[in-house]
């Protein structure tokens, strides 16, 4: 059975997302990308050229896979035959971790499509603990849960959101995605310091990253995937490159989505953010003498007003021939 | 008083999927009923900058309109007749009688051609049914599971005496459909990018498959579409080839479906 250290302990390097306009070119031009991140539905209750390219894709590339309909904090029953549908994609793409978000779709049967915030109450974690272990004791393996980017927050909490996943991942042994742009997003929208989150974060558990770019609105910022990361994002990277010591990490790109080349450029800016934080690290270090602590600086930096966008979600988007 | 998460997240739900804003939501008594005696202020953290109303909007905003990009994409040419702002009312309705029960939103639009049929204020509501009708098979032939098709000689293969009793597997991703309008000429018209009124009422019958992971329209004769809609329900050869006339070329009919990978194994015997 894969272990959260073999998933923590493998550093892919830098991924991107697989998404639909870009197949050509990798089919054609086997581009020098590190790794994949699928989006497991469009693979699933599918048989044709999704699959086929997918399969093409698995032989060449290490390919992980990141789900959006795993409901895996609402209050219905888990849907045991989409996880063994998730598990029967995994051996066949041989992906070597699957993520999902921690949040509920929907509630009552109906799916909402949508990535909703939980309470993050001693009800809630209650409730989570006990999914998240039969999830992985269905699919075999430390599930990857992803800290989602919210507009609203529950009243009555217990915990912060750092602290929800601490004592998640300490109950469950569930391996963590971090995603930078979420973390950034959040303490946007909710007026807490990013750096303070960053300390918070159960870096044991942290398997790898997501960035992503977001839009800007008068009182909020959405995640939108539609965009370049933005400075604040690559600097709150370089940050959490340095507290986790390094992990495989993603750009995703969902909407208005450019060229292959733009988007792959894109993502290995953070290469560029690895070097710089390592530099930082020792520049750090020498500022306080060896042995002095790591602290994380603030970097939550203050809105700036942009044209708003439409929120783009994750979805399907398969082109028929 | 405590909120259950199973309360909570119905009430959260009922405002995300409402029709109307968000403030229409919180007020709307069919929502508040979730959790008696609570208001959206007891339940939600007041935000850093703004107000509930816009936060809760992303949600209850970015609901339609990530549902409605998904039936865009399935029912481009639904969307092209109608107009894009009559389409995104009906899928606003369709969505309150039929909302997303499944983890994959390529399910989404099951149930769109017949719920089109039903509404007796669409204009042209009988052929943007049948236009729905075709673009769902073009959804589910893409969709369908992987299959192998017949070899080239499998029906060579079979003892002449025993050619009538065997049975046909079909394809899984072959779709028949019966129109009373010429439906494929207006999609193809569309498709093409010179669009045509909608033509009068005229009987026409269509597959709809996939080959080497494209889909593919084929045009069919009555006599065609009977004999193949009784394979694919799975009668013996002989009760299919009845259906069509004794002068029919059905040898030419079976090497064209026999290319087109339209059946899968023969099955000899009894259903």
């Amino acid at each position: 059975m894969t272990t959260l250290a073999d998933l923590r302990s493998t550093d892919l390097g830098i991924g991107l997302g697989l998404r639909t306009t870009h197949y050509p070119t990798i089919l054609a031009d086997r581009p020098a990308v590190d790794w994949f991140e699928i989006l497991s539905e469009n693979y699933l209750d599918t048989g044709g050229r999704p699959v086929h390219v997918l399969d093409q894709i698995a032989a060449h590339y290490p390919v992980v896979m990141h789900g959006v309909s795993m409901n895996i904090g609402s209050t219905d029953p888990l849907d045991r035959t989409y996880l063994r549908s998730l598990k029967a994609l995994q051996q066949r793409c041989r992906a070597r971790w699957i993520s999902d978000h921690l949040c509920w779709t929907g509630v009552d049967g109906q799916n909402l499509h949508d990535l909703l915030p939980m309470p993050y109450t001693k009800a809630a974690l209650r409730h989570l603990v006990g999914r998240v272990r039969a999830v992985q004791d269905l699919l075999e393996q430390p599930l990857v849960l992803e800290n989602p980017s919210t507009y609203v927050q529950f009243a009555g909490a217990d915990f912060t959101e750092p602290e929800f996943l601490q004592e998640l991942c300490a109950a469950t042994g569930c391996g963590l995605l971090l995603d930078v742009n979420n973390v950034f997003v959040c303490a946007s929208n909710h007026g807490f310091d990013a750096a303070q989150y960053l300390a918070g974060v159960p870096w044991d558990h942290v398997v790898y990253f997501h960035l992503a770019g977001h839009t800007v609105h008068d009182t909020h910022r959405v995640d939108t995937h539609d965009q370049p990361v933005c400075d604040e994002v690559w600097q709150l990277y370089r940050h959490a490159h340095r507290l986790s010591g390094g992990r495989s990490t993603l750009l995703e790109w969902d909407a208005n989505v450019p060229d292959f080349a733009t988007t792959h450029r894109e993502a290995k800016k953070a290469l560029r953010h690895r070097t710089l934080a390592a530099r930082e690290a020792l520049a750090e270090r020498g500022r306080r003498g060896v042995g002095a602590s790591a602290r994380p600086e603030r970097t939550t930096p203050k809105p700036k007003p942009r044209p708003v966008a439409p929120r783009r979600p994750h979805r399907r988007t398969e082109v028929r021939a | 008083m405590t909120t259950t998460l199973r309360s909570l997240q119905r009430w959260f739900a009922a405002v995300v999927v409402h029709p109307g804003t968000v403030d229409d939501a919180f007020a709307d008594r069919r929502v508040r009923r979730l959790v008696p005696g609570r208001a959206p202020q007891d339940l939600l953290v007041q935000p850093a900058a703004g107000d509930l109303a816009t936060r809760c909007a992303v949600y209850n905003g970015g609901y339609l309109e990530r549902l409605v990009e998904v039936l865009q994409g399935d029912f481009g040419a639904v969307q092209h007749l109608l107009g894009e702002p009559a389409f995104r009312a009906l899928v606003a309705r369709y969505l309150q009688r039929h909302p997303s029960r499944h983890p994959n939103l390529n399910q989404l639009g099951r149930a769109f051609p017949a719920f089109v049929r039903a509404q007796r204020t669409l204009p042209q509501r009988a052929f943007v049914a049948e236009l729905a009708q075709l673009e769902l098979a073009v959804s589910r032939a893409f969709d369908a599971p992987e299959f192998t098709p017949l070899a080239a000689d499998a029906l060579a293969a079979v003892p002449p005496a025993r050619l009538g009793s065997i049975r046909l597997a079909a394809n899984p991703s072959l779709q028949l459909r019966a129109f009373r309008h010429p439906v494929d000429v207006w999609y193809q018209a569309w498709k093409n990018g010179e669009p045509i009124p909608v033509p009068r009422p005229q009987r026409s019958w269509l597959a709809v498959h996939r080959h080497d992971d494209r889909v593919w329209r084929h045009r069919l004769a009555h006599e065609q579409f009977a004999v193949l809609s009784a394979l694919v329900e799975g009668q013996p050869l002989e009760a299919a080839l009845a259906k069509a006339p004794a002068s029919a070329p059905v040898g030419t009919w079976f090497t064209e479906w026999g290319q087109n990978g339209w059946f899968t194994a023969v099955r000899r015997g009894r259903r």
